[in-house]
Order: C-alpha cells, then structure tokens, then sequence
C-alpha cells in the first residue's frame, strides 16, 4: 500500500471509530430510554425519561450537523441575516470554564448564531485541551474584529497544531477522558468562513495555543 | 446486589439506573473515576459499572486502584466501542468488557460473574 493509500485507510478507520463512538452511546441510550418509556408508569418518571429523550435527539442533531460543518459542507450553516454580533459578549456568555481574563472589544458583522456555535467550538478546545492561564481578547484590525482565546499548557510547534487542526483529531488527553468528534477546529472554521472570517492557531508564548478570529466589522 | 455506576455521561447513568432497580439491584453512581473511588473507598459496592472514557482519571487508571483498595468489589468495563487496544488492556487486568447496548442482559450476566468472582478471591 502506497504512503497516500496508507494515509487514506488510517483517516477512514480514525474517522469510523470516532463516529461509531459519538453514535452508539446516544443511539443505544435512546433505545434503552424507549423500551423504559414503555414500561414506566411514574408520572415524574416518565418526564425525566422523555427529558433524556430530547436531550439525546438534539445531541444526534448536533453531531450530524457538526460532521457535515467539519466536512466543509455549509448546507446547514444557519439561515439568517448577519447583524452586529459582540464577540467578547458572546464568548463571556458561552464561557464555562475555570476564571478566564476578559478584555477589549471587538463588533462583528455576521450571523449570530454561526458565530456562537464557532465560539462554543473554540471555547470548548481550549478547556478540553488547554490549562489556566485562559483569556479572551477582543480588538479591531482595520475593518476586521478580532477575538483570541488564549489558554495555557504544554509547549506546541506549528506541526502540532496542524495536526490538533486535522479532521477527527483528539488531543491525547481527550482520547482517553472524553468522548467528542474532535471536528471543533473545522466546525469553527467552516463556519467563520461562510461570514468572510478566518481562524488562526499559533502557539502561545510560555505554553499552550492562541486561537484568532477575525470577521469583518459593522 | 449494590452496584456503582461509573459513567459521565448523565443519561447512560439514568438508563442504567432505572433499568437495574427494575431488577431489583440498589445502584449509586459516580460522574468520573475520583468519585467513583471516594464512593468505594466510603461505601464499597458489590459491583462497579465502569465506563472507560471519563474525566478526572479514566476506568483504564481507577481499575488497579479499585483491585488494589477494593478486591472484593467485582469490575465490569463498559464502553461504546472497543478497539484492540481497549479489549487487550482490559484481558491484561482481567477485566470483562461489555458494549454499551440497550439490552442490560449481557451487563448484569458480567456483573454477576465478576462479583461471585471478587468474593471468591
């Protein structure tokens, strides 16, 4: 088998296994909620199964449009009209980890809702993978809005965020502690191209990795 | 039997939950591998219902711990898929493997044999 055949075959089985793990837990759990609906009879019950229900279906939703978004396929990019979008607003409100530094400004002029699932994206990379220090920068680049999520960590070169970029990566720490497609990174820029942005990753001074986006200002 | 499930993921927790008091077991759970050993460490189970991908130390790390504090307390691994790495290292610790499915039928028959097998060491 050739490099590239190699390299296909390895993306295939990576891809497949991070799927079918991302899949079986919430197909198999809607199942086993379904077969305990029909048996319950506890009223309150039923409502904590149906609660699950929902919760599993809408994480199905989420995985299928994450896998196309990371695809590259901006089919199901939310529909709506770009608008004033504070970006140090709304990663301070998507916010959920340790205490974060939070700063500057930044308005861009997009479509609100591609723009927080881009900053949940990227929100979640940098605590799944990252450590404190963290910090969210706004500032303006000429007609560009520009936000860094910062966090600290272990020292990275370019080729390791290059690879920590790559489609279906997990980070070695994720790979044995939590489940998740490890499409973040793609997911995000799929969706801060289709508003004329761009994301990039560099490695931060003292550890850990800086994530820039930038979209065009009001 | 009192059984420990060992799972972040909330709703696999409630699944597994409803499904073994139907049956007549007491379950406590845990939400990541610190807690699932404090609660052993508090209140040793008859059986461990482990997930392997967890937060705050995985199954992979809370199994020899468990064995080490706990020998009495049966172990039974169970995971959404699993590689050669995963069935090879839970061979290794003699571990039984289950994948998660709707059916809780292979689940309880592992449990219950890796429990009788615990009391028996």
């Amino acid at each position: 088998m050739g490099e590239s055949m190699r390299d296909v075959d390895l993306l295939r089985r990576r891809v497949l296994n991070v799927v079918g793990h991302e899949l079986r837990t919430p197909v198999t759990t809607l199942s086993g909620l379904s077969a305990e609906l029909e048996r319950c009879t506890d009223d309150g019950q039923r409502r904590q199964l149906l609660a699950a229900v929902a919760r599993n279906a809408h994480r199905l939703e989420r995985l299928l449009d994450d896998l196309l978004l990371a695809a590259g396929i901006s089919t199901v990019v939310p529909v709506e009209d770009p608008a004033p979008v504070d970006l140090v607003a709304e990663a301070t409100a998507l916010w959920t980890g340790p205490a974060a530094e939070i700063s500057g400004t930044a308005v861009a002029f997009a479509r609100p809702a591609s723009v927080r699932r881009a900053l949940e994206a990227l929100l979640a990379n940098a605590t799944d993978h990252g450590a404190p220090p963290y910090s969210v920068t706004g500032s303006v680049d000429g007609d560009r809005a520009v936000l860094e999520i910062a966090n600290g960590g272990a020292e990275v070169t370019i080729a390791d965020l290059e690879t920590a970029a790559e489609l279906f990566f997990r980070g070695e720490r994720a790979v044995t502690t939590q489940a998740g497609l490890g499409v973040g990174l793609s997911v995000a820029q799929t969706l801060l191209e289709a508003d004329g942005g761009s994301l990039q990753l560099r490695p931060r001074d003292g550890g850990g990795v800086v994530a820039r986006i930038d979209l065009p200002r009001p | 039997m009192r059984i420990l499930v060992a799972d972040d993921e909330e709703d696999v927790r409630l699944l597994l939950r409803l499904q073994l008091e139907a049956r007549g077991h007491t379950v406590t759970e845990a939400a990541d591998g610190n807690e699932a050993l404090e609660q052993c460490r508090a209140d040793p189970p008859d059986g461990v219902v482990l997930d392997l991908l967890m937060p705050n130390r995985n199954g992979f790390e809370v199994i020899p711990v468990l064995r080490a504090d706990h020998p009495e307390v049966g172990i039974v691994a169970y995971t959404a898929v699993a590689g050669d790495f995963v069935r090879n290292e839970m061979k290794r610790m003699s571990v039984p493997l289950v994948l998660k499915t709707a059916d809780i039928t292979p689940l309880l028959a592992a449990l219950h044999a890796a429990v009788d097998r615990a009391r028996a060491r």
